[in-house]
């Protein structure tokens, strides 16, 4: 049990999340419980859990390793992600989220934060508690921590409504499809504070998940949501991930509202209340993103892919706002940390505050065409990217994450996986034409049309 | 754990997570959902459901 090729699978870039109980059981995620005692030193810990059927039996065996090492637990139960991450930081506690996020219902994980809902990842932290989880066979006990059960859900609804004016709401129709996630628990008890008529798709924690999985980025598992937000005439509709940390929006005519558009908005809004202030960005996010926060007089900052990274850069500039093309929404007043929930929250004051549908509030966001991620599986990632560097040698590029090369009227990203031979490639251009000739060009390169391979 | 004043705002009965109440005279802390009464002792709320004083004749979970 435990063996190193089964945590090289399970301790991920972020998290850990593998089978339950062939990679992941409870003596492992008590193991690992004690190591994240003992590789951070500290004396009271946070534990949240998802709904998922392993969840309750594992949460027992994740506090039974932290009070092995002498620590304390504080229980918050069911809980998303965003409310652990709330309460590590209000509370200034470490904290673990039992929950595999997104995964099918096989599946179980762990999520960690220091104080201040700081991040673990595979650099801070992750890497360690793996080897020491590898290295320990069995937790050793002295004095025993004790546990409690706590509730902040109260404290979290009142933050995340502090990021809005809900006295100026105009009442508006929302369709919210929670996918028997976390969701359930945290979107009601937020949204019926608003001046809201709620249409809740799913809203049963149901760890079996038994309309749809809960990954809301496979536009399969928007469809109902779509079909219920032209159903009821709703003014948008939110789709949230299993632990509710990551949202997509579609508008009143059930379009796609991309992350990269929901970041402009967001941005807008925040940069409304703070000037000047700055707005991280990963690489892959549109254009519209920059050119908006600029717009707006603010200060863009782009960074690599991945939530640490966005993390990093928005503690070193003290920027108020980073978004992700993929659905996370950091805050500054969030202790940095992700929410999808605030980001729909704000994204209702805004179009409350328009007066206007969403598909026109977001018209001006929606300028240029992407397309999406594609990976392709490649024998030298690295020799590939040397090509298209090459290839494309009279743009501007740069290296901060794999290869970016802009043009005036496109530009692209190509990177490597970290764990799989496969390149990235993202694109956009001002028109469908552009972008289809251009995205067919890098991708003749990638898949060694007219090169060598 | 230390009864401190941020713990004790946060706290709830193990049993059903309802709403406690301190009662310092007493030196107990009940559930006003299930009225279940956990000990404190020197300090520190044992908050487990095998030691709580249970409601004769009254709800439970």
């Amino acid at each position: 049990m435990a063996d190193a090729a089964v945590l090289d699978r399970i301790f991920k870039a972020y998290d850990v999340r593998g089978v339950v109980p062939d990679e992941l059981d409870v003596d492992l995620v008590r193991r690992i419980g004690a190591a994240f005692v003992e590789w951070s030193g500290l004396s009271r810990f946070l534990v949240g859990r998802d709904a998922r059927l392993s969840s309750p039996e594992l949460a027992v065996a994740l506090a039974d390793g932290i009070t092995s090492r002498g620590a304390d637990v504080a229980d918050l139960g069911l809980a998303s992600t965003d409310l652990l991450y709330f309460a590590s930081g209000s509370l200034d506690l470490p904290g673990i989220m039992l929950t595999a996020s997104h995964n099918p219902k096989q599946y179980n994980g762990l999520k960690f934060c220091l104080p201040g809902a700081k991040p673990v990842g595979q650099d801070t932290g992750l890497g360690d508690i793996r080897a020491i989880v590898e290295r320990d066979g069995t937790a050793v006990a002295h004095a025993r921590g004790r546990a409690a059960d706590v509730q902040l859900l109260d404290r979290y609804v009142e933050h995340v409504l502090g990021f809005t004016d809900v006295t100026t709401m105009r009442p508006m129709t929302v369709v919210a499809d929670t996918a028997n996630g976390m969701g359930g628990l945290v979107v009601p008890a937020v949204i019926e504070r608003l001046p809201v008529t709620l249409h809740h798709l799913y809203p049963e924690l149901d760890g079996t998940f038994p309309n749809h999985p809960a990954d809301p980025i496979d536009p399969e598992n928007q469809k109902d949501l779509k079909a219920a937000v032209l159903e009821h005439d709703a003014d948008v509709g939110l789709a949230f991930d299993g632990d509710a940390d990551r949202v997509f929006l579609v508008d009143e005519r059930a379009g796609d509202v991309t992350g990269s558009v929901l970041t402009a908005l967001v941005a807008r809004a925040m940069l409304r209340r703070e000037p000047g202030a700055k707005v991280v960005h990963n690489l892959i996010c549109s254009w519209i993103v920059p050119e908006t926060v600029r717009d707006e007089g603010g200060v863009p900052v782009r960074t690599r892919v991945g939530h640490s990274f966005i993390k990093q850069v928005m503690a070193e500039t003290g920027a108020i706002f980073g978004g992700e093309h993929s659905g996370h929404y950091y805050f500054r007043d969030n202790f940095r940390a992700d929410s999808g929930l605030i980001a729909a929250v704000v994204a209702l004051g805004e179009l409350s505050d328009a007066d206007a549908p969403l598909s026109s509030v977001l018209a001006p966001f929606r300028k240029y065409f992407a397309s999406g991620e594609i990976n392709t599986r490649v024998d030298d990632p690295v020799a590939t990217i040397e090509e298209i560097a090459a290839t494309l040698a009279d743009g501007r590029q740069d290296r901060l994450d794999g290869l970016t090369v802009e043009f005036d009227d496109w530009w692209c990203n190509v990177r490597p996986s970290n764990t799989e031979p496969l390149l990235r490639l993202n694109a956009e251009a001002t028109t469908a034409e552009i972008l289809a000739e251009k995205t067919a060009l890098v991708l003749g390169v990638i898949r060694g049309e007219g090169g060598n391979r | 754990m230390t009864l401190d004043a941020e713990l004790l705002e946060i706290l709830v009965c193990p049993n059903d997570r309802g709403d406690i109440d301190y009662l310092e005279d007493q030196q107990v802390i009940v559930c006003r959902t299930c009225g279940y009464r956990y000990p404190v002792r020197d300090g520190i709320p044992v908050m487990l459901i095998d030691e709580a004083e249970k409601p004769s004749g009254g709800r439970k979970k």
